[in-house]
C-alpha cells in the first residue's frame, strides 16, 4: 500500500464520525405551586447512551426567559447547561426533570430527623411494568436568629416504571437546591 | 427517579429505596407538604412523564460543548423601582 493510500485511510478513519446504540424521549415536568391553580410545565427532548445525556428544552408559550436550551452530562461530570443565543455555558445542579420538590428541602443548613421512608412494590404487569407508591416523613431543626426552628415534612409518591429499558439511559437525579438559609428569619417571621 | 433532599438521613433512605425499584421510570408523581411549627401546612405536586421513547443512533459529537462557548452563570434579578 502507498504512502498515500495509508494517509488517505487514516484521515478517513480519523474524520469518521462515531455513532452509538442510544434511545431517545421526551420528558414532561408539570409544577403545580401551592399558591396558584396554575400548573407550569417544561418539556424536553432527550438523547442518551448508558453514559451520556442530551436534553434540548422544548419552547414554551409560558415564559420567553430562556436561560439554557441544551444540556449536557456525561457519566462522572457535572451537568453542563448551554445557551445558545448567548453562546454560552454554566454548569447545573442536578437534572432538570427530576422529580423534586422545594418542599422537601425547608431549610438549607437544617438536620433531619426520625425520618421513616415506606416503599411498596404493587406488581409487576404482563407488559414489564412495575408500579410503586411510597410516603416519607421526617422533621427538620435548624437555628434561625438564636432560635430552634422545626419543620416537618411529609411527601407521598408514585412511580410506573418499564422493564424494557435500561435505567442507565435515565438521568433524574436532583440535587437539591431549595429551602431558607439560616440568618434569613424576616422571611420565617413574615 | 426518587426525589434528594440535601439531608443525609433522608437521601439515604431515597437512595435505598431507589436501589429496590427496578426499570425506566415512565411516569413519576410527588405531593410534598412542608408545616413550620406552629404554622399552617402548605403542600404543592409535581409530576414527571417519558413519552415517544424509541432506539436509535447517537453522534458522539452531540455529546460535546460547541467550540466557541464561553462560561457564564446565568444573571437573575428582579427588576428595579
Amino acid at each position: 500500500m502507498s504512502t498515500l493510500r495509508v494517509l488517505l485511510v487514516l484521515g478517513t478513519l480519523l474524520n469518521a464520525r462515531r455513532f452509538d446504540a442510544a434511545v431517545s424521549y421526551t420528558v414532561t415536568v408539570t409544577d403545580e405551586p401551592e399558591t396558584t391553580t396554575l400548573s407550569k410545565t417544561r418539556q424536553f427532548s432527550v438523547l442518551a447512551d448508558t453514559g451520556r445525556i442530551r436534553a434540548k428544552k422544548l419552547p414554551s408559550e409560558e415564559t420567553s426567559l430562556v436561560v439554557y436550551d441544551d444540556i449536557l452530562w456525561t457519566k462522572g461530570s457535572p451537568t453542563v447547561a448551554l445557551n445558545s443565543r448567548n453562546q454560552t455555558w454554566f454548569e447545573l445542579r442536578g437534572s432538570p426533570f427530576a422529580l423534586s420538590s422545594r418542599f422537601l428541602t425547608p431549610l438549607f443548613d437544617g438536620t433531619a430527623n426520625n425520618a421513616v421512608l415506606r416503599l411498596d412494590d404493587l406488581g409487576r404487569t404482563a407488559g414489564g411494568e412495575h408500579q410503586y407508591t411510597g410516603q416519607v416523613t421526617y422533621d427538620v431543626y435548624a437555628e434561625i436568629g438564636g432560635e430552634r426552628v422545626k419543620v416537618t415534612c411529609v411527601a407521598a409518591f408514585a412511580a410506573t416504571t418499564t422493564e424494557n429499558i435500561d435505567r442507565a439511559y435515565w438521568r433524574g437525579r436532583y440535587a437539591a437546591a431549595h429551602g431558607l438559609r439560616g440568618g434569613r428569619r424576616e422571611i420565617l417571621r413574615g | 427517579m426518587l426525589p434528594r433532599t440535601g439531608y443525609a438521613e433522608v437521601d439515604a433512605k431515597f437512595s435505598a429505596a431507589e436501589a429496590s425499584m427496578k426499570g425506566f421510570p415512565l411516569r413519576l408523581s410527588l405531593t410534598a407538604t412542608r408545616q413550620f411549627s406552629g404554622g399552617s401546612a402548605t403542600t404543592n405536586s409535581s409530576s414527571v412523564q417519558t413519552t415517544e421513547i424509541r432506539e436509535t443512533t447517537a453522534d458522539d459529537s452531540l455529546f460535546v460543548r460547541p467550540t466557541g462557548y464561553r462560561h457564564q452563570q446565568p444573571v437573575v434579578g428582579a427588576p428595579g423601582p
